[in-house]
């Protein structure tokens, strides 16, 4: 098994706002291993953008550190001072963000913005980082690199600002790559373009990514390892094939199940309701008012992780040894036929 | 770019000139615009130069030509002389007790903005603010005469609450330059808020920005990160006003002259107004005047808009 | 394993039951609601609005809490009350607006004063006892004139009925040195009725003088109790809360008077730019086109001509009517207004709803009104929210300036003037109407701030 690169440890984030105390995560564990992709998967409100932010050290001001650690070459990331931690960032753990449009400074010239990072992290000279930046350019597939240095934002495509994002990103050859939902605001066709080049990337740099998204058809590309992420707690952990194939949790199931299908012409199963107000978490499971195999135990007490393998872990009362059996949803139960197949 | 911006300035010639020559026809048409002098010899050679018996597009062009043949705009019958040379005269003094104030206020409201931008909401924000929200509200005459209470005719700490005049120059230098110590910290103060405000605005808008996120992931620090990217994209909005105002220096305020007594262009437009007749030709020279700083303003407002914002360089012209 | 109640672990719902949404537990609030709450929450503006609410009671109610019609039935007499120093009932106990004020005057007039009956209570302090005692005492034989602390409703009272301050220095000459004091009554008729009122305190000269038949009239050079004879009442008894100025109006009422037509001209302009501004823009913006254009071109010439030409050149022609004033703020001033609703009708008359309901037959008069204006009412609010302190500034400054100068009342602005000139002598003048419009000022701006933030919570945190 690869070492491990970063270590969150049951970590704990709220928020002061001003309508009370949100508790954006509650508790979260898990590891990252070098050279993997890990997935943390979520609808909106999951908590799986703060977590990321937390490891950068980039949480908004209003943010309180409840509890718990991120372990990174043996320090731990909550506790690290701000002039620190830029040290840091850009240059061992990287992020690329959503909307590239936004994340980039409209007035100032693209080429400029990579060289930035080469020159303030690298103290690299301004020639020296204006090449440097024009062979990342190229790197991330932007063609006539060296006439579009000068260029401006707006003068590029959705799918080309975001390359340019991710050469930021890696121009001071960071280890550690956290990508937050980098496709979805791109088309799908870019989406496809972008994925390839994250994974291209990370294969000739030996790279390590967290990559988040809501998108389950995104994730089936991309990752190793997946968390699944609901109302500020990890719900299910594991092998990409086992959270695939063999998912424990009902909200696994309900994200599987909504996939849309072209295979059958069964009507969507969107997940009914909406995702608890955390200023008042609920006590007890947080997925259980939406949860169709809910049980009386789930709206009373939190269900801790149960192991289903080494390294597939789920939170949920049904995989307690007295839990009734549940039959699978059509969805997943489709899936599994699906691999059967494949594998003859 | 380039045919974006001539035919912006295009249309803002063409604009002045009509509205020059509205004003020029308006003020032909008013009852006393050429009235019977007592001195035949001045009206015969007035009413040779000026066309006073020709239609009105005819005096018009009577004057435009004057202006490029004899750089005369008029002769003024109030004061006795050509109004340019008159009005030109006292532009220095206008100039003088402006430049400064507007010199000075422009890094002091910048740095206040981004000390409260900075600190947003702590006590150096709140006092900030407060003071920001003060001198704005209050007009700028009534902050002026309160000064002068205060600080000439309760505490007795300035020399005078006027300006010096050019005999008191002669005769005591550094008194005379003392009495602008005050009417420049004042005007420089009035001058501060409005920018200042902007500045925080538009500051605070920008630490807020995506980019920004960006720009600390990268690994920049907070305070690379804010000078190098919120503050250059906070103040360009602000370059080009800073330019206009520039000029608009030569425009002597009214109110402040009359307050310390500049004996500038300020109280000419008054006066040719409530003078009886009123200066006609005078009115037209200021009118004139002030459309074509406004002309000028105007075109350092779009060159400069430029110049700094590259959206409106390469875009359709449209600042996004 | 934890220990748990393994009752519990039983399925809730059925396979087929379909789960609801639960309700949400908030209630449902209204956008105006919610900005409501939002603008409650901010202080400052809250406190602002209260100030405004103070300040328009005042506005209404205040120049009629004094009756004072002096200046309007006799000004000349009433300028004989002029420059009398804010004095306040219960509050003059405690030394503040106690109608004191400092005056410098030759020592003669003052041991004069101090010696006579009418001067009796004028002198506070600050005239030394052996001066009143003997004027010519040697250890003030360098001093001439002094600085005494006077009531200076008592002193104005003696120094137009008794005796001038000029009266000592008068130099020799033809010119009675009282005559600045004394009243001209002409026939016995007038001479008894002023005796029957009270009014006479001594009579200076008789003038005979025949008249046209012949007959002898007589006339009384007379000296009279001013106070009286305009209020009948004491010095004692008059108060001027804030104060009277050069013409003997009392400055409590002009400061409201002033306050009432500049905050009516505020409101009317402001709505008359509103109307036009906004029916103009919305034409405009919906229809675009050739429409857009010559606008264009219009709006551009119309907000190039200088604002204090189109003032003045109104003023000279029409005189100084309010309608005057209201038509030259309102020539230029929708073109802000007209801004606006282009601006929003351009935005929203290509949005997906406005097609609906166009797909569904509504005529183009209903979709402006029912479907855009209501988007935009937030904006419009807060500008006009705002659109009223930056007239209050206008008006006051070319008040300042005398160009703005209403026959019925005296505005703010003028006021100021008033003070300005007066100040290094009588700043009270000054300090309460400049007060006044700095409060006013600051609150409104304040409660405009407020209920921008309040109505544009994306706005929030942009002063």
């Amino acid at each position: 098994m690869a070492e491990k690169i970063i270590e969150v440890k049951d970590l704990a984030i709220s928020f002061k706002t001003q309508y009370g105390i949100l508790q954006a995560i509650r508790g979260v564990s898990f590891d990252l291993h070098k050279g993997e992709t890990l997935a943390i998967v979520g609808e909106s409100g999951s908590g799986k953008s703060v977590t990321s932010r937390a490891i950068m050290g980039l949480l908004a001001g209003n943010a309180i550190y409840e509890g718990g650690s991120i372990m990174y070459q043996g320090r731990d990331l909550t506790q690290l001072p701000e002039e620190l931690f830029h040290e840091i960032r850009g240059s061992k753990i990287s992020m690329i963000f959503q909307d590239p449009m936004s994340s980039l400074n409209p007035i100032i010239p693209v080429g400029k913005q990579i060289a930035e990072a080469l020159i303030f992290k690298m103290g690299m000279p301004k020639e020296m980082a204006k090449k440097r930046a024009i062979e990342l350019m190229t790197l991330v597939g932007i063609p006539e690199a060296e006439k579009r240095y000068s260029q401006y934002p707006f003068q590029f495509s959705g799918g080309m600002r975001q390359r340019i994002v991710i050469s930021i990103a890696l121009a001071n050859d960071a280890e550690v790559l956290i990508c937050d939902e980098p496709t979805t605001a791109l088309d799908v066709t870019i989406q496809g373009q972008i994925l390839e080049l994250i994974n291209k990337l990370k294969e000739e740099r030996g790279l390590s990514i967290i990559f988040i998204t809501h998108d389950l058809g995104v994730v089936a590309n991309m990752a190793d390892r997946i968390a699944v992420m609901y109302a500020g707690k990890i719900v299910e952990y594991g092998q990409s094939e086992e959270v695939f194939y063999n998912p424990k949790h009902p909200y696994t199931w309900a994200l599987l199940s909504s996939m849309p299908n072209l295979a059958t012409s069964n009507r969507l199963d969107a997940i009914q309701g909406t995702p608890p107000n955390m200023i008042f978490p609920p006590k007890g499971d947080a997925f259980a008012p939406r949860n169709q195999y809910a049980m009386a135990i789930d709206f009373e007490e939190q269900p801790p992780m149960f192991k289903v393998s080494d390294t597939h872990y789920a939170a949920t009362w049904l995989l307690h040894p007295d839990a009734p059996k549940v039959e699978l949803p059509d969805a997943v139960k489709r899936l599994q036929e699906l691999r059967g197949s494949v594998k003859k | 770019m380039t045919s974006y911006l001539l035919k912006r300035m295009g249309l803002m010639v063409i604009t002045f000139i009509i509205t020059v020559f509205l004003f020029f026809m308006f003020i032909k048409l008013m009852p006393n615009s050429q009235p019977s002098l007592n001195d035949p010899i001045l009206e015969e050679r007035l009413r040779a130069k000026e066309g006073w018996n020709e239609p009105i597009p005819i005096q018009f062009g009577m004057w435009v030509r004057n202006i490029f043949t004899e750089g005369s705009f008029g002769f003024s019958l109030n004061k006795r002389q050509d109004v340019g040379s008159y009005y030109f005269s006292k532009m220095p003094a206008s100039i003088q007790i402006n430049i400064i104030p507007y010199l000075l206020s422009i890094p002091i409201a910048i740095g206040l903005g981004i000390l409260a931008a900075l600190h947003k909401n702590k006590w150096i924000d709140n006092i900030i603010s407060v003071g920001i929200m003060v001198f704005i509200s209050i007009p700028y005459f009534v902050v002026i005469v309160v000064i002068q209470f205060i600080f000439y005719f309760e505490l007795g700490w300035l020399p005078d609450y006027v300006v010096a005049t050019a005999t008191d120059f002669q005769n005591n230098y550094w008194w005379a330059l003392s009495t602008y110590i005050m009417p420049v910290a004042v005007l420089t103060l009035v001058a501060v808020p409005g920018l200042a405000r902007s500045v925080r605005a538009e500051l605070t808008e920008q630490l807020t920005q995506d980019y920004m996120l960006l720009a600390r992931s990268k690994g920049l620090t907070k305070r690379q990160a804010t000078y190098r990217h919120a503050l250059k994209n906070a103040l360009v909005p602000f370059l080009p006003g800073i330019f206009i105002g520039i000029i608009g220096v030569i425009n002597g305020g009214l109110i402040t002259e009359k307050l310390f007594r500049v004996d500038g262009t300020g109280r000419i437009y008054l006066d040719a107004f409530q003078a009886i007749p009123p200066d006609y030709a005078m009115l037209m020279l200021i009118t004139t005047f002030g459309q074509f700083v406004a002309l000028l303003s105007g075109i350092v407002g779009d060159l400069s808009y430029t110049l700094f914002d590259p959206r409106v360089r390469f875009g359709s012209g449209k600042i996004s | 394993m934890m220990n748990i109640d393994k009752s519990k672990l039983v399925l809730v719902h059925g396979k087929d039951d379909v789960i609801t949404d639960v309700p949400l537990e908030t209630k449902e609030i209204g956008y105006y609601k919610d900005s409501w709450n939002r603008f409650k929450k901010n202080k400052a503006s809250l406190v602002a609005f209260i100030i405004i609410c103070f300040i328009m009671l005042f506005v209404i109610i205040g120049p009629e809490l004094k009756v004072y019609d002096l200046p309007t039935r006799d000004s000349n007499l009433a300028r004989r009350l002029r420059y009398l120093e804010p004095k306040i009932p219960v509050l003059e106990n405690f030394g503040i607006f106690d109608g004191t004020r400092e005056m410098k005057a030759g020592k003669q007039f003052w041991h004069h004063m101090a010696n006579s009956d009418f001067g009796e209570g004028i002198i506070i302090s600050g005239f030394p006892q052996e001066l009143i005692d003997d004027v010519n005492h040697p250890d003030y034989a360098n001093q001439t004139e002094f600085v005494v602390l006077v009531d200076s409703y008592a002193f104005t009272n003696y120094i137009e009925s008794y005796m001038p301050v000029t009266y000592y220095s008068a130099g020799t000459g033809e010119t009675d040195p009282l005559n600045p004091v004394l009243q001209t009554l002409n026939g016995e008729e007038e001479l008894q009725d002023f005796l029957d009122k009270n009014y006479i305190i001594d009579i200076h000269r008789v003038i005979e003088l025949t008249d046209s038949q012949g007959n002898p009239t007589y006339q009384y050079k007379v000296r009279v109790d001013r106070f009286k004879m305009a209020l009948n009442q004491s010095p004692e008894d008059t108060y001027f809360w804030l104060g009277t100025n050069k013409d003997g109006l009392d400055l409590f009422t002009e400061l409201w008077k002033g306050a009432r037509i500049s905050i009516i001209m505020a409101l009317s302009v402001v709505v008359i730019n509103a109307v036009i501004g906004l029916t103009l823009g919305s034409l405009v913006g919906y229809y675009g086109g050739v429409l857009d254009l010559l606008f264009d071109r219009l709006v551009e010439i119309i907000g190039s001509i200088p604002f204090l030409s189109v003032l003045v050149l109104l003023t000279l022609r029409f005189n100084n009517e309010m309608w005057v004033v209201l038509v030259a703020f309102t020539a230029q001033g929708w073109i802000g207004s007209y801004g606006t609703g282009r601006m929003q009708f351009y935005r929203f008359k290509n949005r997906e709803y406005v097609l609906a309901a166009r797909t569904l037959g509504a005529s183009d008069a209903r979709i402006m009104f029912k479907h855009i204006l209501p988007n935009t009412l937030g904006l419009i609010v807060t500008s006009y929210a705002l659109a009223i302190p930056a007239f209050v500034f206008s008006e006051a400054s070319y008040s300042f300036l005398g160009i703005i100068n209403y026959r019925e009342a005296l505005s703010v602005g003028m006021l100021i003037e008033q003070g300005r000139a007066a100040m290094h002598t009588y700043p009270y003048l000054l300090i309460w109407p400049s007060l006044y419009i700095a409060i006013l000022m600051i609150a409104f701006n304040l409660f405009g701030n407020g209920l921008r933030d309040a109505f544009n919570p994306s706005l929030r945190g942009v002063e």
